[in-house]
């Protein structure tokens, strides 16, 4: 019994967390617990959590991408900037297809060049954004209207609608993950590259596919945002691709790649949104926050490491 | 013989400095059980690797059912009914046995995955071969066997008229081998072509109905298995005689150098105990995961044991880490010399100084290139080492050479038991006798080795005592006239 | 046939990779030269050092880092949690204690770093994730020092002279990078660490069958970096005056360009101090000529990532022709 119980805590080490977070707040600030705090752990998270669903699936391919940082502050801004132009469809078409071709030099790269993805999506990071702050002149863009304002900031029985989009994606990416053959490829291919070749699945076209729903998701993420906040700035999501990796590594998807699940990122986002949450309702410094959330990935990488060795060590047989 | 499914005509290949494959043909029945035999550097892998698009020919053909095939990489070698199943299984670890065998075809047509479908078929498959295992398991729990057993049924998935087995029996306990021998059989009486590709002779003369042998690049004979003689297949497969492949020595054994008591980790290395003296070479058989390889990586500290001690001269030494190990003289030359032994991308000097940089160092304090390369040249002379220059990148020397390396490195180290795992594997025939001199050097001048081995006529002609391990133990301890094949092997197997 | 050809490609790609680099720096050289003759002058000259002098610190403890075979993107949080330190403990232990004590902690950082690195494996995956991670601390800490704020240095007369003072003609900053440079070329190659940490870079687990203790040189290269950043860290603080607890983001990806740009190896085992030098000259001139051609800070970050791209693509193509070249001569 208690091993399996300590079993089911070495594999959903997030859950751990977050009974841990709120046993912490159930002594010490009761206050925390009410439907509205609820509703804003959700609005929280949205928008970071959609680029979740993105990067978990890029991370079991075996990959890891930094530009999502500058591809959503990107977004809005060209959001903000396009939509009193040329109306709300034609701004957004335009703007996925930034983050879809933003996604596509990333995927080309790593995929047909075999280049190392970080080093990689270092660069296009650095590159978007001298493009983004030579474009808005590092200011922010308003973008006031009425629509995208109902839309951003409207709900359905005190669940935002953004929310409800997020929740869809984590459906979807939950389907694709599971049940078509390129989520299973996605698997394979961060799995074992040379096995899933020699299975005969395209594992570059996978590669590439991976950066750009990164790319989609973040350009995405951006509009929701924009619609939230009512403007477009560069400082928008300038943390967002640290969120997102931590929630996907606390949640359990490992680095290597091969194994995880978008659900277990739902669950690490949840944490995520809690712990700023908590800091905001303790009023805690919020780069004290930053700081934890750093360590926190830093210590769950560790953690993540030293599992796998007690995994090898257990096969065999000490 | 009845139709002929697979023929190869003429299959020559080069690489740079050999003729790994030289005008091979080759012919097999369908439903035909065929051996294929012959010593490392025989030409067998090239071969295989050949047939499954791996590597292209420089000529040749490939005929499969009465059509040219051209295989350019092993996914179309599959859909021409070819399936090989390596010794390194290509399955993903992290993923279910069930999709593992139907990866890369688990939809039909435009709907999602119907898991409960798979799961199924998947089941099916494994009945079909009496074959009972979780499909829903995650293949890294799974054991040797059992992943092998998966090979094989996704090789039957795909519908394979030819698979190929490269030494599945190398990891497998006497009952797996019952068990494979089994389904073996059952595949022959589908009408399944199996190549199967062995060391152990033994099991060749069990299940197979012919045998093929190729040396150097050349295919010696073809023969039904019941017009052989186990004698003129090893005769076949060395093309001389035994005796001339190894130097003699007269080398009289000194005192007790190494104590080793009840050495523990896990379940590949249980309570080994045994001694080495001065000036012997002792023999360490087994089959291929038999726990030799983990073993010596305990006396090195390349793992750390669970319990048990080391005695060298009557010291007790600490194997926490190699540092102890090398100052104590205990070293290791391992078998996969690339990726452990040696610094590819480095200078013969640098890979032997890397051992005592305080030897090379000058009055400052500072590496010295002059004194590194010097220290180097020495053993250029007395190992005869092959290079153009001390300075040479050891990624471009060949297999002896590169072992030569690794054992100037340990003797500029100083060291006085040196284990080898494997000491001749990829290592040419000529350059073979070479390393056994430098062996019987080693031991002349009062060094001691431990020497692991899966050729069984270098286990019984070097060795002055062989332990034979099976299973993670010592089954056996064999001494002069003792030591000949039968009896090794029939410890190791047991 | 095509042997011979093939053959001259080679060599022609190999010498191409191996001087292209000094080539494209003279090729800036004129093109900036002839568009503003300023550019040419020995001011400016003693300006373009001056200004990459912190990223070459950084770029020094990279190379090492690189060559055995890892990454520190912590080096730009590094330097400025290390360059806040160095000011905010002035009032309490004097000038000389506080840049001690900043130096100190860019060690000890350093080694946290390492230790950390090694625990997960020390991959370039886990030295990526692990110093990026390490990157979010160091750079929140920073803040949470100042509480967002700059920290002021004017008052303090002699911390100011590091920036702004002069040898002779030369600017202290310069000098003691002239100094790091040396002293780290002769540590990396010609003493026995640095040899190690070439062994280390090339293969870890042969290099600790060897009987070395790689662990320790692992630790090193990350202590050595994280020293390098603080010096970093207090020689931009002492020159524009103040320490922000921003002032080093995006440095590190600076670093890491000059350090690929000279000719190191991603991935370890290969390259020097020197080719770092050649790195920074290159960077520092470019940025430059950028400034002197009226190229304003935000589309320069757009060059620098092409760059760095660059970099890695060349990287990976002197890779192969280093090997074709190698080959063909056996």
């Amino acid at each position: 019994m208690i091993k399996r119980v300590s079993k089911f805590c070495k594999s959903y080490l997030v859950i751990v967390c977050i009974a841990v977070l709120l046993v912490f707040m159930a002594i010490f600030y009761p206050s925390y617990f009410s439907f509205s705090t609820f509703k804003g752990l959700l609005i929280q998270i949205s928008v970071y959590g959609i680029v979740a669903c993105a990067m978990t699936i890029a991370i079991i391919g075996g990959e890891f991408d930094l530009s999502v940082g500058s591809i959503l502050p990107f977004s809005t801004l060209l959001f903000a900037y396009l939509m009193p132009k040329i109306g709300i469809f034609p701004s957004i078409l335009l703007i996925l297809i930034m983050g879809g071709v933003i996604g596509a030099v990333n995927g080309f790269f790593v995929s047909v060049l075999k280049l190392n993805a970080f080093i990689v999506t270092l660069s296009t990071m650095l590159a978007v954004e001298g493009i983004m702050l030579t474009f808005c002149d590092g200011m922010p863009i308003p973008a006031v209207n009425k629509a995208t304002r109902a839309f951003g900031t409207g709900n359905i029985g005190g669940i935002a609608y953004i929310a409800i989009i997020f929740f869809i994606f984590v459906l979807v990416t939950h389907f694709v993950l599971t049940k078509t053959s390129f989520g299973r490829n996605v698997f394979a291919t961060g799995g074992n590259y040379n096995v899933a070749e020699y299975a005969g699945i395209s594992v570059k076209k996978i590669k590439f596919l991976l950066f750009v729903i990164l790319g989609f998701a973040s350009a995405f993420a951006g509009i929701l945002l924009t619609c939230r906040l009512q403007a477009g700035s560069p400082l928008y999501g300038s943390d967002v691709s640290m969120s997102v990796v931590s929630a996907t590594v606390l949640g359990g998807t490992s680095l290597s790649g091969g194994r995880g699940s978008v659900f277990r990122t739902f669950l690490g986002m949840i944490f995520i949104g809690m712990l700023s949450q908590i800091f905001t309702h303790i009023n805690a410094y919020a780069y004290l926050q930053q700081l934890i959330q750093g360590a926190v990935v830093v210590a769950i990488v560790i953690l993540d490491a030293w599992n796998n060795r007690k995994r090898e060590d257990e096969l065999a047989g000490i | 013989m009845s139709d002929v499914i697979l023929e190869m005509k003429n299959i020559t290949k080069r690489f740079p400095g050999v003729v790994a494959l030289d005008d091979v043909s080759f012919c097999v029945g369908k439903g035909e059980i065929r051996a294929l035999v012959g010593e490392n550097g025989a030409g067998k892998s090239t071969l295989m690797k050949i047939l499954n698009g791996a590597y292209s020919a420089d000529s040749g053909e490939i005929w499969m059912h009465g059509k040219r095939v051209m295989n350019k990489n092993p996914l179309e070698a599959q859909h021409n009914g070819l399936s090989i199943i390596y010794q390194e299984f290509n399955l993903v670890p992290s993923l279910s046995v069930a999709e593992n065998i139907f990866i890369g075809r688990l939809k039909q047509g435009r709907k999602a995955i119907d898991w409960k479908d798979i799961y199924k078929k998947a089941e099916e498959l494994m009945h079909n071969l009496n074959y009972d295992i979780d499909v829903r398991e995650t293949v890294e729990n799974l054991s040797v066997a059992q992943k092998q057993m998966i090979e094989i049924t996704k090789a039957l998935s795909v519908d394979a008229k030819v698979i190929i087995m490269d030494e599945p029996s190398a990891v497998l306990t006497e009952n797996e081998l019952r068990k494979l021998f089994d389904i073996v059989l059952d595949l022959k009486s589908k009408g399944i072509t199996v190549i199967y590709i062995s060391h152990r002779l033994e099991e060749i003369f069990q299940i197979c109905d012919s045998v093929t042998v190729l040396r150097d690049g050349q295919i010696i004979d073809t023969s039904e298995i019941k017009d052989t003689t186990k004698q003129q297949l090893i005769e076949k497969m060395v093309g001389r005689k035994l005796e001339q492949e190894f130097p003699t020595r007269n080398v009289e054994l000194g005192e007790t150098v190494l104590k080793v008591n009840a050495l523990n980790r896990g379940n590949k290395v249980k309570n080994i105990s045994f001694e080495l003296r001065k000036g012997e070479i002792l023999g360490l058989a087994g089959l291929v995961g038999a726990g030799r390889t983990e073993t010596v990586r305990l006396l090195v500290g390349a793992d750390r044991a669970v319990s048990g001690n080391l005695e060298i001269k009557g010291q007790n030494v600490n194997m926490k880490s190699p540092l102890e190990a090398k100052r104590s003289g205990i070293v290791l030359l391992p078998e996969d010399r690339k990726t452990q032994g040696l610094l590819l991308e480095m200078p013969i000097t640098q890979n032997i100084s890397v051992v005592g940089l305080e030897k090379v160092k000058n009055k400052f304090r500072l590496l010295s290139r002059g004194t590194e390369k010097e220290e180097a040249m020495k053993y250029f002379k007395t190992l005869k080492i092959k290079a153009p220059s001390a300075t040479q990148r050891v990624s471009f020397l060949s297999g002896g050479n590169q072992q030569k390396v690794v054992i100037a490195k340990w003797l500029f180290s100083g060291a006085d038991i040196l284990i080898f795992d494997e000491p001749t594997r990829g290592i040419d025939v000529g350059a073979k006798y070479e390393i056994y001199m430098v062996m019987n050097e080693l031991v002349a001048q009062g060094k001691s080795i431990i020497m692991i081995s899966s050729d069984m006529n270098e286990v019984v002609a070097m060795s002055d005592r062989v332990i034979v391990m099976h299973d993670g133990e010592i089954r056996g301890e064999l001494e002069g006239a003792e030591i000949n094949p039968e009896s090794v092997l029939k410890y190791a197997i047991e | 046939m095509n042997r011979q050809n093939s053959q001259a490609g080679g060599k022609l790609n190999y010498i191409a990779s191996k001087y292209g680099m000094l080539s494209i720096l003279v090729l800036i050289i004129i093109v900036a030269g002839i568009i503003n003759p300023a550019f040419l002058t020995g001011q400016n000259i003693i300006n373009i050092f001056k200004q990459i002098s912190a990223t070459g610190l950084l770029a020094i403890g990279m190379t090492f880092v690189i060559i055995s075979g890892g990454i520190d993107l912590s080096v730009g949080a590094m330097m400025s949690i290390c360059g806040v330190i160095s000011v905010v403990l002035i009032p309490r232990f004097g000038v000389p204690a506080a840049m001690l004590l900043a130096l100190l902690s860019g060690l000890v950082l350093g080694i946290f770093n390492g230790i950390f690195v090694s625990a997960t494996g020390g991959t370039m995956g886990s030295s990526f994730i692990i110093t990026f991670g390490m990157s979010t601390v160091l750079g929140s800490a920073a803040l949470c020092i100042t509480n967002g704020a700059i920290a002021y240095a004017s008052k303090y007369k002699s911390y100011m002279v590091i920036g702004q003072g002069y040898w002779g003609v030369i600017p202290i900053t310069v000098a003691i990078f002239l100094i790091c440079i040396v002293v780290g070329q002769i540590i990396l190659g010609k003493t026995g660490f640095g040899r190690l940490v070439h062994c280390i870079g090339v293969n870890e687990e042969a290099t600790r069958l060897s009987g070395i203790r790689t662990r320790v040189i692992r630790i090193s290269v990350y202590a050595i970096s994280g020293l390098m950043a603080a010096a970093g860290g207090i020689c931009l603080c002492s020159r524009v005056r103040s320490a922000s607890p921003t002032q080093g983001a995006g440095y590190e990806l600076d670093a890491i360009a000059v350090v690929l740009l000279g000719g190191s190896r991603m991935g370890g085992g290969a390259g020097s101090i020197w080719k770092t030098l050649m790195g920074v000259v290159i960077m520092g001139v470019l940025t430059n000529a950028l400034n002197v051609v009226g190229v304003t800070a935000y589309p320069q970050k757009i060059v620098r990532g092409v760059i760095i791209l660059a970099a890695v693509l060349m990287d990976l193509r002197s890779a192969k022709a280093e090997n074709e070249m190698l080959a063909t001569k056996v």
